[in-house]
């Protein structure tokens, strides 16, 4: 019976930056600055253990913003690696990498296949000579692409056993901001392909499991807060007359996760890390040998409020947390701690009195309960702040952060406010 | 409310204390420091408002109880209720009858009262009018308002500059220093960083570029200095074929001028010369046979130097003679010696002969030495006779002796009778100590007495003289007898005279018989000598003697030892010479024959010589010379020129040497080796040429497989990325800072235009009856939003600073209660707890403030802490109640 193995992987952004990190540690910058290429290594090296027949990459081998030599010349490098012992590659450009950005000194080694961009192309794999596997395939040839790609592959007469489509695009409808070569499932569901290899988007994604299998296997390595849970790459088997054989390998160095710890009801400093700890265990897929990347947030009423809120106070607490890691050995880091916690004070109560604090609280009501009313008030801030090259960095505040925004200066009043006075 | 009563159960030191009787009014709670009054004061605020969570916090009973109380009260609205609760928040509400846990009624009847708006608003403490003294308008401006906002601790003031501080810290206009700016100027080191990582890309293509084009100048180079390396090895070939090209030149010329080469065959020469060579030698060889040489004699020599030897034959014909003496001259010589010693041997004995004989007696002679024998029985007679003899005599002498004692012995009488005398005596003694019966003493005295007794005949010798007498006679009659014995025979049978004492005779047989001995060997002697020594000696000399004529004269020696020894010597001589003759003989023999060989030879090479003339058609020898010179010379010529070709082609490689002669046929020296050393320089300067650029290209491909290695871009990307989230995260901050004031600011501004007139009218109210109606209206400022301003009965506006530290601290206070005031309108009234106010007021102050406190107590419940007794006595005393707290407890 006639069998393909091989591994399926797409957006692997080599030398690109991670966003949202709070402190850039140096300890940890060997190893976040080598982790997408090791991620990608992995995949390679998950290639030889698998013994697989082929490796395919659905586009964004690299940032071509980035302008990053050592992307392409490592990543020549590794392939090196595959057609070394006669697995080749094929793969696609995709918006961040289009053709027109790889160097044209990049000498390609032989095995190694990227599709063109003036139509879909396909390339047969043959064992023994005998042909097993069409791979078709196009490349975007400049950054957008919003033309439907998907529609241009066709079977070819006197196909191989398995017909497999490499695609770099979105499927659906996802929205402007990005919509690269868009598809319909439905308008591909019908097309003679056993298997579309899909990239584009970096959440690993089984968009249907036959006929024919769909996947986006995601970015190997998270490269922000945004992109947590496990990353990886997919190990595809297609025998004919079964149903493909999907399974996600993990590949990735890092993992970035958020955390958070509901600390209600706690009084005691001490017993904080445990907690941590506690909540970080409690993440799903935890595994004891990933290295983690973590944003921590504490949440809940405490007494323990007034002593976080203490100037440099999440600071240590992060320092704390994070010491006694081994440089060799995986890591869980707390990149960032955010105070969400309130103090032991219920402000419902001080609402419902008639002071000075509860004036306060009624008037952050009135901004809670009319956005646009917050927005103005934000935007007359905003006015005051005159660091133009800061500026620009700065994007506008989304309503969810306006409203976090709001609570924070709430916080900030009410701390302030009903800070007990001791009587001698 | 009101509280009536207060139970705790377990609370710090208080355990099971009720203190009851509480009513509206002034309650004055005294005690000393550690009576209590701060505890008190926290039971009643957390069994209102709950436990602090923190256990250092919490108050738990040190005296035993459960941690916990209740307090009774009275509500504005009439009602009673209880709030009870312990530590650990359980409560117990008494309420309407009816007990409840519910939190919501709690609250409820509190009029949603917390815990904070109880420190805050219904406490005055010492501190806090103290603080007045220290502010300046605007600090003062700021509490009072405070205390006008129900802030009374709290200062709104604080709250604004720290919020302030917050958002400054983070960021001013045109500040530098703060966080954002610092943030940002990072960030820009940042992102310049990336960009010059970001700059490799298009390098590496301009490098690549770069490096082929370099690459393609180099290979240019490389060939340009092969060209110049292959003509100057070529110029080098040439000229190291110029020697070769110029020998070469030279034997052509030579040639020339002489004939063409004959066909001789190569032997010819070489042959010829070692012919004559040999001929000379071989003549030269004769010569020195016939004549010999420095080393050699000749035939010629020899002949003559046989002749002149001769032999001397007859001595040569006595050979066996003469070695028998040889042979026999030791023995000869030997022989002499021993007759000479033997005879010297003799002349000894005799001599001792003749001395013996003269010892014994002048006439005595030998014979009469011979005659006399039996030596050994006339000793043994002597003896004999020598020992009667002394035997005799002793004897004699012996008698003589005891003669001559006896003598003596008359002299030995009186101690004879000495002896006898004391025997008796001792006797006596013994009688009479036998008598005194002392029987001891009686046996010893007669021990001794018969001891002397004894001894006395041993002592004692008595011999009779005569027969002693007798006895001497007979000795020497005895010794008379022997000695003439003796004598008789002496004389008779040895023929020795008498007088001779036996000794002496002993010595004369003694002689005797030696001299026997000597005469005996003496003669011995003698014979040997005769018949051993002397035939073999004559016979020796006889021979030597007939010998001796064949001896010079002048060589013949006078005895036989040396005669024999010349003969032999002369022998010797003569052998050798004949031995010489023969030798020399032999020799001239020998070279004789050579000669001849010699001569033969000779002949045949000279035989050679001719035959080669003969052949090679010359004349004579000097012509065959002549042609075979001639002959070498051209060979040699040819040989030359073959060589100067070979070399020729060595160098410049097969088949071209033709063409080098040519070329240099065609240049000059001189020009080649100019052209050679400027191509030597050529080749130099472009070696150093690519050397450089060899060196250039290689700092461009390492700097290429640099840009190749480095991958920076991720990290510093990500450096970046992490100072624009630092600068999120402080611009939101700021932002929310900055909020936070603007809403505070909102919010004194409504409180401003809706309560501040209410509560400044209420404080007006308190603040004329506290300053005895000077200052009649209180107001908030219009031009400056906030501020409060006095007016005094005449409307004139006081500004605060100055007022009084007293007034000052009088119109807090009035504000303060303007504030409960009007804050009661809505809501439940709590005590007011009033902390050490008056202490540091003078009198009238202090009296004044009491005044206001009682005013205000009016309808309300004011607890007064206090430790100072004194305290009291500013008060109405109807107006007031006073607790005791600790000691008197």
């Amino acid at each position: 019976m006639t069998k393909i193995k091989f591994i399926h992987t797409a957006d692997l952004h080599l030398d690109t930056p991670f966003r949202g990190l709070s402190e850039w540690n140096p300890e940890l910058a060997g190893r976040l600055r080598d982790a997408t290429f090791q991620s990608f290594r992995n995949i390679v090296n998950l290639c030889l253990s698998e013994e697989v027949d082929f490796l395919l990459i659905a586009g964004d081998i690299f940032d071509s913003e980035n302008r990053s030599l050592a992307a392409q010349l490592r990543f020549v490098a590794e392939l090196k690696r595959l057609t070394g012992r006669d697995i080749p590659v094929y793969f696609v450009c995709g918006n961040h990498d289009p053709l027109d950005s790889w160097m044209e000194s990049l000498h390609l080694p032989e095995g190694v296949h990227r599709f063109g961009t003036e139509a879909v192309e396909h390339i047969t794999f043959a064992r023994n000579n005998q042909p097993v596997a069409d791979i078709y395939g196009i490349s975007f040839p400049e950054k957008s692409v919003r033309e439907n790609l998907a529609l241009q592959f066709e079977r070819k007469i006197d196909p191989a056993p398995f017909s497999i489509a490499l695609l770099h695009g979105t499927v659906g409808n996802p929205g402007p901001h990005e919509n690269y070569a868009p598809f319909r499932m439905d308008e591909v569901a019908n097309k003679p392909f056993d298997y579309w290899a899909l990239g584009h988007i970096h959440k690993p994604a089984v968009i249907r499991e036959a006929h024919p299998a769909m996947v986006y296997p995601g970015n190997p390595q998270g490269r922000d807060f945004g992109e947590t849970g496990p990353r990886g790459c997919y190990l595809v088997e297609l025998s004919a007359n079964q149903k493909p054989r999907l399974r996600f390998l993990p590949a990735q160095v890092i993992r970035f996760e958020t955390v958070t710890a509901d600390l209600t009801g706690e009084d005691r400093f001490d017993r904080l890390p445990a907690r941590v700890e506690e909540a970080i265990k409690g993440l799903s897929a935890y595994n004891e040998s990933a290295s983690y990347m973590i944003r921590l947030t504490l949440s809940g009423r405490t007494p323990l409020h007034v002593h976080l809120n203490r100037p440099g106070e999440t600071t240590r607490l992060a320092e704390l947390l994070n010491e006694g890691q081994s440089p060799e050995a995986p890591f869980t880091r707390i990149d960032r701690i955010d105070i969400r916690t309130r103090p032991d004070m219920d402000l419902d109560q001080v609402r419902k009195g008639t002071d000075f604090p509860a004036e306060v609280l009624k008037v952050f009501d009135t901004y809670e309960k009319d956005p646009e009313k917050l927005r103005a008030l934000l935007t007359e801030i905003e006015k005051e702040f005159g660091h133009h090259a800061a500026r620009r960095h700065l994007s506008e505040l989304p309503d969810e952060e306006m409203n976090e925004l709001l609570d924070r200066a709430r916080w900030l009043l009410m701390d302030r406010l009903t800070e007990e006075k001791e009587t001698s | 409310m009101i509280l009536k009563e207060i139970h705790i159960d377990g609370f710090g030191m208080f355990h099971g204390f009720t203190l009851g009787g509480l009513d509206r009014g002034i309650h004055i709670i005294r005690g000393d420091n550690e009576a209590g009054k701060s505890t008190l004061l926290k039971f009643i605020r957390f069994t209102l408002f709950g436990y602090p969570r923190f256990h250092d916090q919490r108050m738990p009973p040190l005296r035993g109880g459960k941690h916990g109380g209740r307090l009774r009260a009275m509500l504005s609205s009439g009602e009673e209720a209880v709030f009870a609760r312990s530590s650990d928040d359980r409560i117990r509400l008494i309420y309407h009858g009816k007990e409840s846990a519910s939190h919501t009624l709690w609250s409820q009847l509190l009029g949603y009262a917390t815990a904070e708006l109880f420190s805050n608003v219904y406490a005055i403490s010492l501190d806090e009018l103290a603080d007045m003294k220290q502010l300046n308008e605007s600090g003062m401006q700021d509490k009072l308002f405070s205390a006008g906002l129900g802030m009374g601790k709290i200062s709104i003031g604080d709250i604004e500059k720290d919020l302030h501080g917050l958002t400054e810290q983070l960021y001013t206009p045109r500040g530098r220093n703060q966080i954002i700016p610092g943030i940002m100027n990072q960030l820009e080191e940042k992102s310049r960083h990336v960009t010059s990582i970001q700059e490799h890309l298009p390098r590496y293509a301009d490098h690549t570029e770069e490096i082929k084009r370099r690459e393609e100048q180099l290979q240019q180079m490389v060939n340009r200095l092969e060209t110049a390396r292959t003509e100057k090895t070529r110029l080098e070939h040439y000229l190291k074929c110029y020697p070769s090209f110029i020998a070469l030149k030279n034997a052509e010329a030579g040639l020339k001028e002489l004939p063409p080469l004959q066909d001789i065959p190569e032997k010819a020469p070489g042959e010829l010369e070692r012919l004559e060579e040999k001929e000379k030698e071989l003549e030269e060889r004769l010569d020195i046979l016939m004549n010999g040489n420095g080393k050699e004699e000749g035939i010629r020599g020899l002949e003559e130097k046989a002749r002149r030897l001769q032999v001397n034959n007859q001595l040569l014909e006595q050979e066996k003679t003469i070695a028998y003496l040889k042979e026999n001259l030791e023995k000869y010589k030997q022989t002499l010696n021993e007759r000479q010693e033997e005879e010297e041997e003799m002349v000894k004995l005799q001599q001792s002969i003749d001395g013996e004989l003269k010892k014994i007696g002048e006439n005595r002679s030998e014979q009469d030495i011979l005659r006399f024998t039996g030596h050994i029985v006339h000793k043994n007679r002597i003896g004999e006779f020598r020992d009667r003899l002394s035997r005799a005599v002793e004897h004699r002498r012996d008698a003589e002796a005891l003669f001559a004692a006896r003598q003596s012995q008359e002299r030995q009488i009186n101690l004879k009778n000495l002896f006898v005398f004391l025997a008796v005596m001792l006797l006596i003694g013994t009688f009479t100590a036998i008598y005194y019966k002392l029987y001891v003493l009686a046996g010893a005295l007669a021990l001794t007495a018969a001891g002397i007794l004894t001894g006395k005949k041993f002592l004692l010798n008595r011999d009779h003289p005569r027969r002693l007498e007798k006895e001497l006679t007979e000795a020497r009659e005895e010794e008379q007898k022997v000695r003439s014995e003796y004598e008789s025979y002496l004389e008779k049978e040895l023929g020795l005279p008498s007088f001779l004492p036996p000794e002496a005779a002993l010595e004369v047989i003694g002689t005797i018989e030696r001299v026997g001995e000597i005469i005996a060997q003496r003669n011995k002697l003698q014979e040997k000598i005769y018949r051993d020594r002397l035939p073999f000696i004559r016979e020796t000399e006889e021979m030597a003697r007939s010998l001796g004529h064949l001896l010079p004269d002048e060589a013949r020696p006078a005895d036989t030892a040396g005669m024999i020894e010349r003969l032999a010597a002369a022998f010797r001589e003569a052998a050798t010479v004949r031995q010489n003759k023969e030798k020399l003989e032999e020799e001239r023999n020998r070279l004789i024959k050579e000669y001849e060989n010699t001569e033969n030879r000779l002949k045949e090479i000279r035989r050679n010589i001719q035959e080669w003339i003969e052949i090679l058609g010359a004349s004579d020898l000097d012509d065959l010379k002549e042609k075979l010179r001639v002959n070498r010379q051209v060979k040699e010529l040819m040989d030359t020129g073959k060589k100067a070709e070979e070399t020729i082609e060595t160098i410049a490689g097969l088949g071209k040497t033709g063409e080098v002669v040519e070329y240099l046929g065609r240049h000059e020296k001189d020009i080649l080796e100019a052209r050679e050393r400027s191509l030597g320089e050529e080749i130099g300067k472009l070696e150093k040429e690519i050397r450089d650029e060899n060196a250039g290209l290689g700092a461009l491909r390492s700097e290429l497989s640099q840009m190749e290695g480095k991958s920076e871009l991720a990290g510093a990307l990500t450096a970046m990325e992490s100072e624009k989230e630092k600068l999120r995260i402080a611009w939101k901050e700021w932002l929310a800072g900055k909020m936070a004031l603007k809403i505070l600011q909102e919010v004194k501004s409504l409180y401003e235009k809706e309560k501040q007139p209410e509560v400044v009218k209420k404080a007006a109210r308190y603040f004329a009856h506290v300053t005895g109606e000077r200052y009649t209206r209180l107001a908030t400022g219009l031009d400056s939003p906030g501020e409060v301003s006095v007016y005094d009965k005449q409307e004139n506006a006081k500004k605060i600073t100055g007022l009084s530290r007293g007034t000052r601290e009088q119109l807090l206070l009035s504000l303060r209660l303007g504030y409960i005031d009007e804050y009661e309108r809505q809501a439940e009234p709590l005590p007011l707890v009033v902390d050490e106010v008056l202490v540091n007021f003078d009198p009238a102050r202090a009296r004044r403030t009491a005044e206001l406190l009682q005013e205000f107590a009016k309808e309300r419940q004011v607890l007064v802490f206090t430790c100072h007794p004194s305290t009291e006595k500013y008060f109405d005393p109807d107006a007031i109640q006073v607790i005791p707290l600790g000691r008197e407890k």
